[in-house]
């Protein structure tokens, strides 16, 4: 008798938590980025923007701690992308492989994500229901932008594990500016090491390994860089400042940006506007104190905002 | 006129009042304050009579505003319409029970209202950005042919408005004067963007789009740490440096 009561009051708490596990969209955001992480993973997905499309294919695991994940486009030409923790390696269709230099990207750790989540003051949040996608169950999310500053965003995200299965950016007239939709996957236990390596590995003509961009050495060596204005909820990743000066990224906890600062080159980016799907590039030349430099915007924002952005970075005097 | 009275009006209005404060407003029932204040608070009532009709406009003004990024006209809605639009669907459901508090809140907040809502469609008409922009993409035909998407947006504020307008009524916030401040200065900001054009670079040097590659690797990579959406940063960067070269 006991225990059974016992049981009618457990009962209710379980019922509630599988409720507010399904209806709230924070708690799926964060298990979307938990599974992003976390999951291992195989599949192919179909990515469009603005009139054209691609095919490619993911292998994602994680195993110790390390997350490694191999990225290959399956129509046109081949290039792929290896990615080894921090270490991004892209190879192009001639062979050329080009490595970000290594360490600098930070480590991030999974259970530190708490400051990556979207505002409500900036998205409207809300699950709107069930879909099947990829011959899976998926819940799908709706983050709205509330302003203009911002896209907006549907997310169908696997019941089971969380992933992102089908993304679609809007812009603020809700024209479709990216689609990215898996057609399959499955979710391995194990994921053998050969899978993860450079299909054109062994054809590799060069590597060269990008380093940040050179400081104009006229300028005085403490110098920092701040943005006079981004839109709000925006925040700098501050560990990244560190280690690159002439790179700020921001997020949002949804949509991310990256500013560049490099000084005036025999060929220096033109100013403008460039747009692929949802990825804005703006560059404009500033001028302070007589020094020439080139900021560009690079993120899925409208341009309007990057143009923004773009023109209030301002060089400053570290203290 | 003191409050005690003001109280005994508000319980007479709902039928509540006892004999002591009959007598009281009778007393005084030749003020012309008392007098004015009563036929105020049938307006309120009557107001609160086609209430529906004014949430709706509320919202709807509300929801245009953070639509097009009217900040200015969105600021003073939202600075005060929180506690109010509780007072109101409170005043709403317990209609059948009000008491003289909840009058009274009712009251002030149904006034304050009643002016930000009369305020609020001024500004709409004067300085509206959906406009500016869209007159603005008219002026530019020829800017971008090929890439319309480029050019500046085409603001309707329509087919975002109805799910906008959802999650208004679901989140009123307060917004702290700072905020509100700086609101109306992005406001003004975005409402001078639109008017300038924006240069769009159809065509790269090869060392300028192998710069841009370079870049958008990088952004990709600090994104898909950042935001942690799993595989899209980086599927980006492969499906441009095949197309883009």
């Amino acid at each position: 008798m006991k225990l059974r009561l016992t049981h009618m009051m457990i009962l209710p708490f379980m019922l509630f938590s599988v409720l507010a596990h399904s209806d709230d969209p924070m708690q799926w955001l964060e298990r979307m980025q938990r599974a992003a992480m976390e999951q291992n993973y195989r599949g192919t997905f179909v990515l469009l923007r603005d009139d054209s499309s691609s095919t490619q294919r993911i292998i994602h695991r994680y195993q110790n701690g390390l997350e490694q994940e191999k990225l290959i486009r399956l129509d046109g030409e081949m290039s792929e992308i290896v990615r080894v923790g921090n270490e991004v390696t892209c190879i192009f269709p001639d062979s050329r492989a080009v490595q970000l230099e290594p360490g600098s990207v930070p480590n991030v750790s999974p259970h530190g994500l708490a400051h990556a989540m979207p505002d409500a003051r900036h998205y409207a949040l809300s699950v709107i229901g069930r879909e099947r996608m990829a011959n899976r169950q998926c819940q799908v999310l709706r983050i709205e932008a509330r302003d203009a500053f911002r896209y907006s965003y549907s997310f169908w995200l696997d019941q089971e594990t969380g992933l992102l299965l089908k993304s679609i950016i809007h812009d603020l007239d809700g024209k479709v500016l990216e689609r990215l939709q898996y057609t399959e996957i499955e979710f391995p236990s194990v994921i053998e090491d050969g899978e993860l390596q450079a299909a054109q590995h062994h054809a590799l003509q060069h590597k060269e390994v990008l380093s940040p961009p050179a400081r104009d050495q006229q300028w005085p060596t403490q110098l920092t860089w701040r943005a006079g204005w981004v839109p709000p909820g925006f925040k700098v990743n501050r560990e990244r400042s560190k280690l690159d000066q002439s790179m700020m990224v921001f997020h949002d906890g949804i949509a991310a940006f990256s500013t560049f600062i490099e000084p005036v080159s025999h060929d220096p980016m033109p100013d403008g506007a460039s747009r692929v799907g949802a990825v804005t590039a703006y560059s404009q030349t500033l001028e302070h104190q007589g020094h020439r430099y080139v900021v560009t915007v690079v993120g899925e924002i409208p341009p309007q905002t990057a143009m923004k952005v773009a023109e209030s970075i301002r060089p400053e005097l570290a203290h | 006129m003191d409050e005690r009275l003001k109280e005994s009006l508000s319980a007479l209005l709902d039928g509540e009042a006892d004999e002591l404060e009959l007598q009281r407003l009778l007393a005084q029932s030749e003020r012309g304050e008392l007098r004015s204040l009563w036929s105020r608070y049938h307006q309120v009532r009557n107001v609160f009579g086609i209430e529906d009709a004014r949430l709706h406009t509320l919202d709807v003004s509300h929801a245009v505003a953070r639509a097009i990024g009217n900040h200015e006209l969105a600021a003073p809605l939202t600075s005060t319409s929180a506690s109010q639009q509780q007072a109101l669907v409170r005043a709403r459901r317990e209609s059948r029970i009000w008491k003289m508090g909840a009058v009274a809140a009712s009251v002030v907040g149904a006034f304050v209202l009643g002016l930000s809502l009369q305020q609020a469609h001024k500004p709409a008409a004067n300085v509206d950005p959906a406009r500016a922009l869209a007159v603005q993409t008219d002026a530019l035909p020829t800017m971008a042919p090929s890439t319309s998407s480029l050019a500046p947006r085409q603001v309707s504020g329509e087919p975002s408005m109805q799910t906008v307008l959802v999650s208004a009524r679901q989140q009123p916030e307060p917004v702290s004067q700072v905020e509100l401040a700086a609101r109306e200065q992005i406001g003004a900001l975005l409402a001078k963007d639109a008017q300038r054009p924006m240069r769009i670079n159809e065509h790269l040097s090869e060392a300028q789009a192998r710069r841009l590659n370079e870049y958008m690797l990088r952004h990709a990579e600090q994104a898909t740490l950042a935001s942690r959406s799993g595989v899209v940063p980086l599927a980006r960067v492969v499906a441009v440096n095949t197309s883009g070269r």
